[in-house]
């Protein structure tokens, strides 16, 4: 499908990752999770750790292969056909070992992106919390120095692996009177410092990854424990939201794609009115529409890829993948269940678990609508502050160009009022 | 009561923010002028836009009308009575210092003239998100 835009190494990878996915994975597994029989695929993990498929991105020497972002997008997009979880369980290793490679001492990609990539820990990501997500400067968990130490209180909610992991990348507030971005920290907590769980979440889809709310209450950890610097949160957490913004387009691009591979089957087999659906436009379109809007979705996700692999800041390309590609995904499962029918509304059909799983892809890792407020930003800042002098004046190109008079902005809103005299 | 009545300072004085709501924003836009009872008094920019005063609960002096219905509502005795010779009768958060952040008087004020600063989320939380870097 991307055939034109990729190189050999990178088609390899896609089907390495793709023979990965179809022979090394039991569906048994995947029911399972769903089942909520499973409290988190420490199987997966250790299966894509043997692989050497866990975070690609990072040097050979932590256990990755030194692959580009592009790479990484072809990975996740396969994984992603498993459905949200495992995307997810995959995803991981590469957001919080982005912080960490990026961040981190020496001795903490030793002792943390190291066992991570060969599966022999697993990371959870602690950012949200109950009063929100998306507006996370306004964190309320605390850390505050004591000595050689921080103490740590506050909680985190909907943590992946908040059952099932070993250790949490966390942001807390250390400093009380600057600005948001100067005021937070971010930290590696191991669960046995005294992580507690207080609520296990049942959850519509995504599930099998032990989604919990975590609570620290006087957690003592040592200052090693500082990923990066102290009130440097905000870089950690801009450079932490490429992978996990890219992650989530791309899975939630797997994932559509295979859904509505599925429903193109089924309407070239299925007939109604004495011939196969998928003779009626109102089938064909569908599949017409949404297999439009998923390449539209990888020429989003693999331009941001490329950005992202020149170190370039990518804010906006990430933000529009991210909103645009789970859009896509949603769409695409959503239109795959209605080509099914009825049939598509039951567990005959993978199709219900995906819709369950894609619905989540537009509200996780910043919800599409953050996502667009901060392309509205990102595009406002390019557009006001752009250089036009080598552009051409289309304002010019109409007849009523110099009816300046007509061309008002704003008035005073007293403008007609009477006058006091 | 009538929305037409506004405090008999906004009456007296055309002050064209009777019965507006509050300014959700005025923490960030407008500013600190004197302190009364420990909180802080703030200005609009414009003479019309009034006063409020409070920080955690700001009340919008122009837009009371007096009705009490906070001072019976708030659960920890935010509000007081209050009679002065530039507003008449109007409500005071004096002990705003113990507002558990319930809301209520929000939701029982006729003329929103009552904000509760949020928890841990503001316009400064979405700059430093938007231009943070």
């Amino acid at each position: 499908m991307f055939e034109v835009l990729l190189n050999e190494d990178e088609k390899k990878l896609r089907d390495e990752v793709r023979g990965f996915v179809r022979n090394k994975i039991d569906p048994a597994l995947i029911i399972a999770m769903d089942s909520k029989e499973k409290e988190y695929p420490y199987e997966f993990i250790k299966a894509a750790a043997e692989a050497n498929l866990l975070g690609l991105r990072f040097p050979e020497k932590y256990g990755g292969r030194d692959l580009g972002w592009v790479s990484e997008m072809l990975a996740v997009e396969e994984v992603g056909v498993l459905g949200i979880s495992l995307g997810c369980a995959y995803s991981l290793p590469s957001i919080i070992g982005e912080g960490i490679e990026k961040f981190g001492t020496e001795k903490q990609k030793k002792e943390y992106l190291l066992p991570t990539l060969k599966g022999e820990k697993i990371g959870g990501e602690g950012l949200t919390e109950p009063r929100g997500g998306s507006d996370f400067f306004g964190t309320n968990t605390t850390a505050v120095k004591r000595e050689d130490s921080f103490i740590i209180n506050g909680e985190k909610r909907f943590v992946a692996g908040g059952v099932g992991a070993d250790y949490f990348l966390i942001y807390a507030r250390t400093e009380f009177k600057a600005a948001p971005h100067k005021a937070l920290s971010a930290f590696l907590l191991d669960r046995d410092s005294g992580v507690k769980v207080e609520e296990e979440y049942e959850l519509m889809g995504c599930r099998g990854m032990g989604a919990a709310r975590i609570v620290f209450k006087d957690i003592e950890v040592p200052e090693a424990s500082l990923l990066g610097e102290l009130h440097g949160g905000n870089d950690v957490f801009n450079a932490m939201m490429v992978p996990e913004r890219l992650t989530s387009a791309a899975g939630a691009i797997g994932l559509g794609q295979v859904a509505i591979e599925l429903a193109a089957r089924y309407a070239d087999r299925r007939e109604a009115f004495g011939r196969p659906i998928r003779r009626f436009e109102a089938v064909s379109f569908k599949v017409a529409d949404c297999v439009t809007k998923l390449d539209a979705a990888r020429g989003l996700v693999y331009r941001a890829a490329k950005v992202a692999d020149t170190g370039a800041w990518c804010r906006k390309e990430v933000s529009q993948a991210k909103a645009f590609a789970t859009d896509a995904g949603f769409d695409a499962v959503h239109e795959a269940m209605q080509i099914l029918g009825g049939i598509g509304y039951t567990d005959v059909y993978p199709i219900e678990r995906l819709y369950r799983d894609a619905r989540l892809c537009t509200i996780w890792t910043g919800s599409n609508e953050v996502q667009r407020l901060i392309v509205q930003n990102e595009i406002f800042r390019e557009i006001l502050t752009a250089d036009t002098t080598s552009r051409r004046n289309i304002e010019l190109d109409t007849p009523g160009a110099h009816k300046t008079a007509e061309k008002v902005f704003t008035e005073e809103l007293e403008k007609y009022y009477p006058k006091d005299d | 009561m009538p929305n037409w009545m506004g405090n008999i300072h906004a009456l007296r004085n055309n002050v064209s923010s009777c019965n507006v709501p509050i300014d959700k924003n005025f923490r960030t836009t407008w500013s600190i002028q004197s302190h009364h009872e420990n909180h802080p008094v703030w200005r609009g920019q414009k003479e019309t836009d009034g006063t409020i005063h409070g920080d955690v609960v700001g009340v919008h002096l122009e837009s009371c009308v007096s009705c009490m219905k906070c001072i019976e509502a708030c659960p920890t005795s935010v509000f007081v009575h209050w009679t002065t010779d530039e507003w008449g009768e109007v409500v005071d958060p004096a002990r705003e210092d113990d507002c558990i952040l319930c809301l209520v008087c929000e939701l029982v004020c006729p003329t929103d003239a009552i904000h509760v600063k949020g928890e841990g989320g503001s316009e400064e939380t979405l700059d430093s998100l938007l231009h943070g870097a």
